[in-house]
């Protein structure tokens, strides 16, 4: 019995110290673990390709022959809004939202207050030809070797539309099909934005 | 008996860093331009995919991403080059290469952290674990059994 008191006082004096850090250490391990966790749990990964980097920035060049033969370069555009319409003639939303940019073209073209221009996505000229045929349409469209300008403009998928401000600045994508009245809207908020700048830096 | 465990353990860092060295150096980069398209199209993010890298996906935009990579290539651009020119166009969750700023940082830097932490703490206690095994055999402790011994002997002997 004796010596079992002894024992027992030799150990339990011995881990008081180390375990103290142990203890410590676990702590701090599992602080920086649960911060770790709630960080990762709370910040939103999905966020993804819907932002688009180039709004505020200048428009991507975008050059090159139409499928009527003629040459189209976005830079001489200044000046005008510019409707940059990304589609493909087998996609059924840019069949729907054709009519828009038509109505939208003939009133806005005439005046010089706006301009559209079509760029085809991994499609052929033969087919672009025949579906502006078909559905109508009057503005330029580039049909061959386009890839690398819906890249530059990182298009996801079809129909995607971006606004391209007369100063030559991309001020919106619109993802999905567009109205003649979605524009409209825009160029109208826009500028109405700019005439309040203008003023309040007057 | 401490020195020679103290080699063992520099010998097995020593063959640690010896092998990611050699892992790394290996490696080398990619060689041909079908090398780089292939390895470049790894590193994105197909858009419109969900988890799949341009390189797997059979998606328009991925065949047209995987295309626009080549034309790059051919033209003579750097995998910076080429890389920073999609982010601009796609934004940073094109790039699945793990960045090493921001909160995304702090996933490669904890368990870094914790490690050398974790590793000094063990160390640490480990250590005094073993000074006072010594200490228990100390002077004074053989002094206290011997007197504890020769009294019960006395209370026996009585």
């Amino acid at each position: 019995m004796d010596d079992m008191d002894a024992d027992d006082v030799v150990e339990v004096e011995l881990p008081a110290g180390p375990s103290r850090l142990a203890f410590f250490a676990a702590t701090a391990v599992g602080a920086v673990l649960v911060v770790l966790i709630a960080v990762l749990a709370t910040s939103d990964g999905e966020a993804g390709f819907a932002r688009s980097p180039l709004i505020s920035k200048t428009a991507p060049l975008i050059t090159g022959e139409a499928v009527d033969g003629t040459t189209f370069d976005l830079d001489a555009e200044r000046g005008r809004w510019v409707v940059v319409n990304f589609f493909a003639t087998t996609c059924v939303p840019c069949i729907e939202e054709h009519p828009e940019l038509v109505a939208f073209d003939e009133q806005y073209s005439a005046t010089g207050e706006a301009s559209v221009v079509s760029v085809a996505f991994s499609d052929t000229a033969s087919n672009v030809r025949e579906f502006f045929a078909t559905n109508g349409g009057e503005w330029a469209v580039l049909a061959e070797d386009t890839g690398r300008h819906a890249i530059s403009y990182g298009v996801a998928a079809v129909p995607e539309t971006y606004l391209v401000a007369p100063s030559g600045i991309v001020t919106t994508k619109f993802i999905g099909g567009v109205t003649k009245l979605d524009i409209e809207t825009e160029i109208d908020r826009l500028n109405r934005a700019n005439s309040t700048t203008v003023v309040a830096e007057s | 008996m401490f020195s020679r465990r103290s080699l063992i353990w520099l010998c097995l860092l020593a063959a640690g860093i010896s092998s990611l060295v050699i892992a790394t150096q290996l490696e080398g980069p990619p060689r041909t331009n079908e090398d780089r398209v292939r390895s470049l199209s790894e590193d994105f993010a197909c858009p419109t995919c969900d988890g799949q890298s341009v390189a797997e996906s059979n998606a328009v935009v991925a065949q047209e991403i995987r295309r626009e990579i080549r034309r790059q290539v051919d033209d003579g651009q750097t995998d910076e080059e080429i890389t920073e020119a999609l982010v601009a166009s796609y934004n940073e969750s094109i790039d699945l290469r793990p960045r090493s700023g921001g909160v995304v940082g702090l996933i490669w830097i904890l368990p870094v952290v914790v490690m050398v932490f974790g590793f000094a703490a063990l160390a640490s206690v480990f250590r005094r674990w073993r000074s006072t095994d010594a200490r228990s055999a100390s002077r004074a402790d053989i002094d206290l059994v011997e007197s504890l011994r020769r009294e019960r002997q006395e209370q026996v002997e009585s």
